[in-house]
């Protein structure tokens, strides 16, 4: 008999090791810093069998869907070994340009039998630098259809030309395709041996086995939620008029049905969503609620269906500018938590500071080389049902911020400070996490542009079964606020101050020990007048 | 016995037990002592009676490795910590790293700041990314903030200044400001690297523990020499080397990983440091496998460490520590490793361990959840009648009934499950090594496991057959392998300069004066700690290419003095794109390299050569006892001969399927192999078929 869970741990080791090398041979910053990439291993069929530790669920998602598109285009026939495919269209890949898919068909004996699949993001991209306020897909940059990047082992040196040709800097983005190209080959390799010393011809029995048992998983948690059509609907900043997330969600025996067609219409800006990615952070956000440590595969996905009306907020339709669309599917934690806060009360969190703000810098350093610098300094989480929201810590997104001493050596740009806001916790039976917040000086002669993609200024996170909101966030130039999204040129001796909020309460704050306020409040993670907020 | 004997005693402190390796020169001898966790001196005192007949004014040297370190902060018994900082950034210690080291469980808890947020104190002063100094310190502000430290009751003081590491100024005139009134440890002295939390954490962990490693150093000195030891005590460190007491007493933290980097040592050592192989260590306990590939024989270095993981074995869920030490893996892999299901109804092993206490089921000590230990009882790798030396009675019965519960759940006899939990703990220790060879950039066809720790002999066949190894090697005594490993460990000094240098850049002569200053620096402590010069300097530069975030350990020989040319971009140049290519990537032209830190160590002669073992005076027995074994190649049971170590004898060849046993672990030979004990008295076990 075939021991999946033996398989399982030796396919995902593959994967792991092709992750290890992409990682060690990345130029993009954002690949290290906010584990912005994937490497994942697909059946023949295009369903999703492993990920790599560390993997974002974001693109883990999408990645199978990318693959039925490239068998929709060139049926298994039509592969051959050596073969590499490559696409940064958001509504076949990942959401966005700067994501770049590569997908290498595996074979064995002489049989394609699965796809090894890497994701990054990439440095750069071409059009307008990284922003909200593209109108159309076609002033974000280079979009490459699903190509071939290389057929039967020889580049496609005209697209390759084409990349080098429509990027700012060709050497790393190349760099970083290149390195997505080698780890696939990893994968491949390493599927083809294993499964030559397994005695198996091919993906599908070991496939069917590792789905089979993490979707028997998913249904059995499901079965136990009482059928009902739960609903929710939060308002999120929007770009200059506040926008609404509706959500409903069914559940019929062990599945479910998330539908986002209750939410506004598609923007003229670019925090639109292709439905790849509401379907990606659903699921995600679904995972974590339901059955956060089983492995997670197609299986998973197999009882979730997510639908939303074509044209909404989060079904856009090509040609939509979707350049910032984490600023909307950030925010998709939310509706899910609320809506089944009464059903599951124990697996659900507050709200939390997530989509945060930042800020891409880019300007010159002292040896006069061009930077360009994106912050992840992070806002609170929500409150837990046994326990406070951390500090600092972004969630559904997981990032962090660069070491400070090493954004100033290599920007030229002065921090301030980089310190948590008291008070910014929502209140509740557990108090949520607090946000962090940065003031930077410009230090150097020449001017510095800024891109601030932000949200949760109007709509800070609110708290869940009675816990209170958490402080909202804001971005001020000079001691005068700014818009959550926009661009700014900072001139030598501006000052800008990144203020991310906290996350919601848990519960009723009138609750909470009196130990953990004296604690807090000792700790100066509260305020005096933040403590009436207790009171009862 | 001896009246004039001059002995070398090794001391490994772990959490079961005190491992004691002494020798003469010639004759060595072993002690194994139960440790006592609140008063480790007791077992260590014992042990070195004993290895000396009482007699402790015939030692001459006792090299200590200690677990004090990583038990102070896991048992949060350190110091009362205080932090005085840049303003503005005093909760850079509380936020850490801001991501979550578990993307789907939402209950993650970070670990807690060893310095509460209300004893950090903020100072009006900067220095800038360049080391020019912004605002100036005041000293007033100074006197207030001692004031300050003084009413919180500090005992401990870590210094933790923006961009000190570029100009350490600052720090030390605040350090002069309260010397001999506390504990003082400076992060430009501690860790002089990049990154405030890095840095920070680092000295963080030094102020924490320093009080207490001086106070226990300083009562096992007293201890010691009461007991009429008139000789000298150095301590293990990270950096697999030793060093003096003065040393370990202003830097602790170097001693983090002590018993781990001995046991890498003894692992290159049993091969012989001259046979130019590529080593695995691979030394399995009750908890953890600690995996290592030493290129060439060469132990690679590493330049972060964690401690105190909150969940176990997840990487970034402890706090990161900036200093050198061994690149290994450890992964929470072991004997007392625990088996359970999950909701998918899989299999799994670890990380959780039964450790010590309870233990396993099947000691009888109150253990009831399964663990490996129970698994390899079931399908005959251990002897209940012969368990640690007779010592102790293994309860089969029990290790059957821990696994009913599986057996039911996943309606499979208990035998099959025993056999999965086989299969899947050598699978992951397997493709863990596999791994760790490859992305080091080694070929694990061509390396030889080295295998030691109670469970690496006898999951060493299994796991070199799974991940293609062709080689094992089981040292003597494989039981106190890093006892062994400590006195074979090099004296050693380092220093280090951070540098931002493109290499076939202009600024050349910065570095050969660079390197000249560290080599005096190097010579000058080396000599003053162990009353000689270096023998050998090794040079370590971190590099990258640029933007690359991920540097890699370049090493190249230090240059004579007073050479014309000393330092060749080129053939920097030339060992950058050769490390780079081994590690798996792929050359980027057009792309500037650079360095950013220059490390220059030297090293002494190790005090004591380990000589050729004594070889087997024991007859060989013919008679041997047979049981049935499972082995997965065959997937089922084989009757297996069983001998006894100490009944072998050179110059023959042992087939497998053999078990051999000795009193602290069982040596595995599956029917693919052979062994033969070589003239070092090491068990070589070789495939004779390369299973496909």
């Amino acid at each position: 008999m075939l021991d999946v869970p033996l398989l399982a741990a030796r396919l995902t080791a593959a994967v792991d090791e092709a992750a290890g090398l992409l990682v060690r041979t990345a130029f993009s910053t954002i690949i290290r810093d906010a584990n912005d990439y994937v490497c994942m291993l697909m059946d023949a069929e295009g369903n999703a069998l492993c990920e790599n530790a560390t993997a974002i669920p974001a693109f883990t998602g999408c990645l199978p869907i990318t693959t039925a598109h490239l068998l929709g285009r060139w049926p298994a026939d039509q592969l051959h070994p050596g073969d590499a495919f490559i696409t940064n269209d958001p509504w076949i890949g990942t959401g966005h340009l700067y994501d770049v898919c590569v997908l290498v068909p595996i074979f064995a004996e002489g049989r394609c039998i699965g796809f090894a699949g890497s994701v990054a993001h990439m440095a750069d991209i071409g059009g307008v630098t990284w922003g909200v306020d593209s109108r159309s897909i076609y002033e974000e940059g280079l979009r490459i259809p699903l190509s071939t990047l290389r057929r039967g082992g020889e580049p496609n040196r005209e697209l390759i030309d084409l990349i080098r040709s429509n990027v700012r800097v060709p050497n790393e983005v190349l760099g970083d395709i290149t390195a997505l190209v080698n780890s696939n080959d990893v994968v491949a390799e390493r599927v083809t041996a294993i499964l030559k010393e397994e005695k198996l011809e091919d993906l599908t029995e070991v496939s069917e086995g590792i789905c089979r048992s993490s979707e028997a998983a998913m249904r059995a948690v499901i079965a136990d939620i009482p059928d009902g059509v739960y609903r929710s609907a939060v308002e999120i900043d929007g770009f200059n008029v506040p926008l609404t997330i509706g959500c409903s969600i069914e559940i019929r025996g062990s599945d479910i049905v998330v539908d986002y067609s209750d939410s506004s219409p598609a923007q003229e800006f670019a925090i639109n969503v292709p439905l790849n990615n509401t379907f990606a952070m659903t699921a995600y956000v679904l995972k974590c609620l339901l059955d956060p440590l089983t492995a997670r595969n197609q299986g998973t996905y197999r009882p979730l269906k997510v639908t939303a009306k074509p044209g909404t907020l989060l079904n856009a339709i090509d040609p939509a500018p979707v350049n910032a669309r984490h600023l909307t599917f950030l925010h998709l934690a939310s509706p899910i938590m609320q809506a089944m806060s009464g059903a599951i009360p124990e697996n659900v969190i507050a709200e939390s500071g997530s989509p945060f703000i930042q800020v891409v810098f880019n300007g010159l350093n002292a040896r006069n080389q061009p930077y360009a610098h994106p912050t992840f300094d992070a806002p609170g989480m929500g409150a837990r049902s046994h326990s406070d929201g951390l500090s600092a810590t972004p969630f559904p997104n997981n990032t962090g911020g660069a070491p400070i001493e090493v954004v100033e050596r290599y920007t030229g740009l002065r921090y301030l400070y980089k310190r948590l806001v008291p008070d910014s916790g929502g209140p509740g039976r557990y108090r949520g996490g607090l946000g962090s917040e940065i003031a930077v000086k410009v230090e150097g002669d020449t001017a510095v542009d800024c891109s601030i993609l932000g949200d949760r200024v109007r709509n800070p996170a609110s708290g869940v079964l009675g816990g209170g909101p958490g402080a909202p966030a804001m971005v001020e130039l000079n001691g005068s606020s700014l818009p959550s999204k926009c661009r700014v040129r900072l001139h030598k001796g501006h000052i800008l101050t990144i203020r991310n909020g906290g996350g919601g309460g848990y519960g009723d704050p009138r609750t909470r020990p009196a130990e953990a306020i004296a604690r807090d409040r000792e700790q100066g993670l509260v305020t005096e007048k933040g403590c009436l907020a207790y009171a009862s | 016995m001896h009246p004039n004997r001059h002995l070398f005693v090794g001391v490994d402190v772990g959490g079961t037990f005190t491992d004691i390796a002494a020798t003469d020169g010639e004759i060595w001898s072993y002690a194994k002592i139960p440790s006592d966790n609140a008063n480790p001196e007791r077992a260590i005192l014992e042990g070195i009676r004993k290895v000396a007949d009482g007699d402790l004014a015939s030692v001459e040297m006792i090299i200590h490795g200690s677990t004090i370190v990583p038990n102070t902060v896991l048992e949060k018994k350190g110091a009362k910590l205080a932090v005085i900082t840049t303003s503005g950034f005093r909760d850079v210690f509380g936020i850490g790293r801001e991501f979550r080291f578990d993307s789907y469980d939402l209950n993650i808890e970070k670990p807690e700041s060893l310095c509460p947020r209300n004893r950090i104190f903020e100072i009006g002063e900067r220095v800038l990314a360049d080391g020019t100094c912004h605002t100036p310190i005041d000293e007033r502000e100074l006197d207030h903030t001692f004031r300050k430290l003084e009413e919180a009751g500090a005992e401990s003081v870590a210094i933790v200044l923006m961009h000190s590491y570029a100009n350490p100024t600052h720090e030390d005139t605040i350090a002069q400001h309260l010397d001999g009134r506390f504990d003082v440890s400076k992060s430009s002295a501690v860790a002089p690297v990049i990154g405030e939390y890095l840095r920070g954490s680092t000295t963080l962990i030094n102020a924490y523990v320093q009080p207490v490693v001086v106070r226990y150093l300083k009562d096992l000195s007293a201890q010691l020499a009461a007991q009429g030891f008139k000789g000298r005590l150095f301590l293990m460190i990270s950096q697999a080397a030793i060093t003096d007491l003065t040393d370990a007493c202003s830097t602790p933290v170097k001693l983090l990983e002590a018993g781990t980097s001995a046991g890498v040592i003894a692992a290159v050592h049993t091969l012989g440091t001259a046979s130019g192989d590529d080593v695995v260590s691979f030394d399995v306990g009750g908890t953890t496998a600690k995996i290592c590939l030493c290129r060439k024989g060469e132990i690679p270095r590493a330049r972060e460490l964690e401690i105190a993981r909150q969940n176990r074995f997840k990487r970034g869920s402890g706090f990161p520590i900036r200093i050198d030490g061994v690149e290994l893996l450890e992964i929470g892999a072991g004997g007392g490793s625990i088996v359970s299901v999950d909701q998918a109804g899989w299999i799994k092993v670890g990380p959780q361990s039964a450790g010590a206490n309870p233990g396993p089921a099947c000691y009888g000590s109150g253990g009831t959840q399964p663990t490996v230990t129970d698994a390899n009882l079931l399908l005959g790798y251990l002897d209940p009648d012969n368990f640690a030396g007779g010592s102790m009675r293994l309860l089969p019965d029990e290790a059957r009934a821990c696994f009913e519960d599986i057996s039911r759940r996943l309606e499979a006899p208990v035998v099959d499950i025993a056999a999965a939990v086989f299969s899947m703990i050598n699978t992951q220790m397997a493709d863990a090594l596999r791994l760790h060879v490859i992305e080091r950039g080694g070929n694990p066809t061509k390396a030889t496991m080295v295998a030691f720790g109670g469970g690496g002999p006898l999951h060493g066949y299994e796991v070199a057959r799974l991940a293609g190894l062709g080689k094992i090697v089981v040292p003597p005594q494989a039981g106190v392998t890093s006892a062994i490993g400590l006195l074979l460990a090099p004296p050693a000094y380092e220093a280090s300069r951070n540098l931002y240098r493109l290499v076939g850049g202009v600024d050349l002569p910065d570095l050969s004066a660079t390197i000249d200053e560290l080599v005096s620096e190097v010579s000058r402590e080396f000599t003053r700690k162990f009353g000689s010069q270096p023998t050998k300097y090794f040079c370590f530069s971190d590099m990258s290419y640029v933007g690359q975030g991920n540097e890699i350990i370049v090493r190249f020989p230090v240059p004579e003095h007073g050479q014309a040319d000393p330092i060749d971009d080129d053939a920097i140049l030339h060992k950058f794109e050769k490390s780079y290519r081994e590690l798996g990537g792929n050359l980027v032209p057009g792309v500037a390299i650079q360095m950013t830190r220059v490390t220059v160590r030297g090293e002494g002669d190790p005090f004591v050569i380990r000589s050729e073992a004594a070889v087997n005076t024991a007859a060989a027995e013919d008679h041997c006892k047979y049981r049935d074994v499972y082995f997965p190649e065959n997937g089922a049971f084989l009757e297996t001969a069983v001998i006894e170590r100490r009944h072998m004898v050179p110059a023959r060849t042992y087939h497998g399927p053999l078990l051999i046993e000795e009193a602290e672990t069982t040596t595995v030979i599956g029917p693919s192999a052979t062994a033969s004990l070589d003239p070092h008295s090491n068990i070589r076990i070789e495939f004779v078929v390369r299973p496909k």
